[in-house]
């Protein structure tokens, strides 16, 4: 194949799946080709992944001529090279511009570091607005309920306290109305300031050595809304053309997601909606009930409405209308984050699917209505429910569905006072369409998971001797000093198909870790996988060395807490931050390590560099598109290092990875005089497991919409 | 012997249980443990609870169940 003089991507599709490594220098067309080489067909998915529900869901799918992400994916092939390198530059009527070593400049002049960098921080912009208009919600949510202005209880008023007192809010002779009230316009303003002023939530929320670290490094963000707007601002036409200033503006606006989208959106939900609450729940797509019952699955990542049906959905009245139609009950199923966010808190709502399997949920045709807002409810959820009586509504002004029903928020928010009433009509939808659900049509894969979930941080500080006010872990950080627990690994970020089987790539290197005694912590839906293949349950203790497996038979958890949905990082942050507060160690000389395997959304780019400015470096196996620039990488996987003391780390080969990881963990506890000890990866069928060299691309792909 | 470390690492702040503590998200009480408080606490002057109303409810009680006053 190297010996051909043209390059065709039809060559790869029988070369060799051990991709070669990425060495600065080399050719684009190289560049190109390692990337589609990670391709895997639906085939392939279907026999490795992790999750036998999807690959059964989509073998059905297959066969009953409905389209699915899978089949898309295979439609697309070949991908634009351009594109997955980031050297293709689309910003401006001048373009499309591909920067290559025969024409190294486009129309405006940008060379390959400047259009890289200019995409990545475009879609870094993205992220932080899906986020940021989560947050958004979050945030209005907590001021009406602080105030009274919408009937939305404040579920944990503690924590409300304990985040004003954490904020420096003065509480004396308040109310607790009062102060989540302050609480919430200090992450308003933090959120939406034009004008500079001194971070808040960011001040008294980071540890003093970041904060430190970063206003040397001149990253301090203005507002999430002002970095989101800079960014735009910065990248257009014939604005900034310096690399440097394009990456400062990347930390920056890193940053800003990081403290205002994500840390205050976790801290506020838990004030609104409760904190976690430990408990046993089955997962996965077969816990669907699928007799006599009205299902009502709930996806997407806003809490207002979604939390308004869930705290109506028992009621008698709701239960008299449910028996009128025919059915003995009606079930919430959670899927993507707000899933995440159900399960944690002990609602007694199994979770489903994640973002790319939520249309494989729709297929099962159980389902009389999918209740969807914003952000990861993919488009061709649509295609799919109109196969099925399913009806789609959608309750959020920025997530319209083409064909779907719109019962929603107002955009202006002129129907807050509404909210149950709103959750009520939806729920009569639902059960007004039992009767259209055709029997013959329901499928549902009988795979499932127990799992244990609700590790919130409040939950490991009584575990692990832990105080608020200190901000401390002790029993921890003790744990890691000693060599009981090797380091601790959070993975998050979402789940691609694109350069990876699905669920395959963490679930690997999860089982790497926890073999080699490291505890985890999970959150947002690549953590959902991690619970499809029952590794959130305290059983899961005999795939651990014998170290970590003797902490967590003492305590009865499994070697994997569960810590939320996708803000929910700042759980996982918490707990690393406290543990190494504890160990009297700064964040960088820990052995923390982050793992998105296979990002996918803009808003996981913002979500992994959050933790490399936390000092804590992070591993992904899918590329993000900027593979064309060595300047960028170097920057992200070198400088940044040298600068805020973690960097970030591509590897495709999920082994490969877990062996990364390891080294580095033992390398940093070598650093602090901890013990170390060997580590072993993959036992010989587990490397036989690995995907074969051949691929076939394209095979049995429904016919419907082609 | 786990146990040990994290004792050795910090004493946990034991309190005494008390009607405020029902259903305070800080309580904690692991198996064989006596009852302790992650926010340090002391049970009868607790801020969070007087904050969160919990001193109020547990007088509502009382008054609700003992004898009327002439």
């Amino acid at each position: 194949m190297a010996d051909k003089e043209g390059y065709s991507y039809e060559d790869e599709l029988t070369g060799s799946r051990n991709a070669p490594e990425y060495k600065p220098g080399m050719p684009l067309k190289d560049r190109i080709r390692m990337i589609h080489r990670l391709n895997y067909s639906k085939e392939e998915m279907v026999r490795h992944t992790a999750n036998k529900a999807v690959a059964e869901m989509v073998d059905f799918m297959g066969k009953h001529d409905i389209c699915s992400t899978f089949d898309r994916f295979a439609r697309q092939h070949p991908q634009c090279g351009y594109g997955l390198t980031g050297a293709c530059c689309a910003f401006c009527s001048y373009g499309p511009c591909r920067v290559t070593e025969k024409t190294p400049l486009t129309i405006c002049g940008k060379d390959v570091d400047l259009v890289v960098a200019g995409n990545a921080l475009r879609r870094l912009a993205a992220g932080l607005s899906a986020h940021g208009a989560h947050a958004r919600e979050v945030f209005i949510s907590l001021k009406a309920a602080a105030e009274g202005t919408a009937p939305i209880p404040l579920k944990c008023r503690e924590k409300g306290y304990a985040v004003a007192k954490l904020l420096g809010i003065d509480v004396e002779g308040k109310t607790i109305e009062k102060i989540c009230s302050e609480v919430a316009d200090i992450f308003i303003d933090d959120l939406q300031r034009a004008l500079p002023k001194e971070h808040r939530t960011l001040k008294a929320l980071a540890p003093k050595e970041r904060v430190e670290t970063w206003e040397k490094l001149d990253i301090i963000p203005i507002s999430a809304y002002h970095e989101c707007f800079e960014t735009n601002n910065l990248t257009s036409h014939g604005t900034d053309s310096d690399f440097e200033s394009h990456m400062q503006a990347f930390l920056r606006t890193v940053l800003a997601y990081a403290v205002t989208t994500v840390v205050s959106t976790s801290l506020a939900t838990d004030i609104v909606y409760g904190i976690p609450k430990r408990s046993r729940i089955d997962v996965n797509l077969g816990s669907i009930v699928t007799e006599e019952c009205i299902n009502v699955g709930i996806n997407g990542h806003a809490p207002m409405v979604a939390f308004a049906i869930c705290d109506i959905v028992g009621t008698p009245r709701i239960m008299e209308k449910v028996k009128k139609a025919g059915a003995k009950d009606i079930k919430l199923y959670g899927m993507c984050c707000t899933g995440g966010e159900f399960i944690e808190r002990d609602l007694g709502i199994p979770l489903v699917a994640m973002a790319s399997s939520a249309e494989m949920a729709v297929a099962t045709g159980a389902f009389e209505a999918i209740v969807v807002d914003q952000q990861d409810v993919l488009p061709g959820m649509m295609q799919v429910a109109r196969q099925f009586h399913t009806k789609v509504v959608t309750t959020s002004p920025s997530g319209r569905k083409e064909g779907a029903i719109v019962l929603e928020l107002d955009y202006y928010l002129k129907n807050l006072d509404e909210l149950y009433d709103l959750a009520e009509e939806i729920l009569d939808i639902a059960i007004g369409n039992y009767k259209n659900r055709n029997p013959g049509k329901v499928y549902v894969p009988k795979v499932s998971a127990k799992v244990e979930m609700g590790f919130g941080v409040e939950e490991v500080m009584k575990l692990f001797n832990g105080s608020v006010p200190d901000k401390k872990i002790h029993g921890l950080a003790e744990l890691v000093k000693s060599g009981r627990i090797r380091g601790i690994v959070n993975f998050g970020s979402c789940g691609n198909i694109r350069g990876a089987v699905f669920e395959r790539n963490q679930i690997i290197i999860a089982k790497q870790l926890i073999k080699n005694d490291v505890l985890i912590t999970c959150h947002g839906c690549s953590g959902m996988g991690l619970l499809f293949a029952g590794l959130a349950h305290p059983d899961a203790s005999k795939l651990c060395g014998k170290r970590l497996r003797e902490v967590i038979e003492a305590k009865d958890i499994p070697p994997v807490l569960h810590v939320g949905a996708c803000t929910d990082s700042t759980r996982a942050g918490q707990i690393m931050a406290y543990t190494a507060n504890a160990a009297g160690v700064p964040n960088p000389a820990m052995p923390f390590a982050m793992v998105a395997a296979d990002p996918a959304a803009e808003k996981t780019m913002g979500a992994r560099y959050s933790f490399v400015l936390q000092g804590i470096e992070t591993y992904s196996c899918v590329q993000d598109n900027t593979i064309a620039s060595d300047r960028f990488m170097d920057y992200v996987g070198n400088r940044l290092r040298t600068m805020v003391g973690a960097g970030m780390n591509w590897n495709p080969d999920p082994y490969r990875t877990s062996e990364d990881i390891l080294r580095m963990l033992d390398e940093k506890r070598a650093a602090l005089g901890w013990p170390v000890w060997s580590y072993i990866i993959g036992a010989r069928e587990e490397i036989e497991d690995r995907i074969p060299d051949t691929v076939e691309i394209g095979q049995n792909l429904c016919s419907i919409g082609y | 012997m786990l146990f040990d470390i994290e004792k050795q690492a910090a004493v946990r702040w034991h309190i005494e249980k008390h009607d405020v503590c029902a259903g305070c998200p800080y309580l904690g009480q692991m198996k064989d443990e006596e009852s302790f408080c992650i926010m340090n606490q002391n049970p009868p002057a607790c801020v969070l609870a007087r904050v969160a109303r919990r001193f109020e409810k547990m007088e509502a009680v009382c008054r609700g169940s003992g004898p009327a006053k002439t």
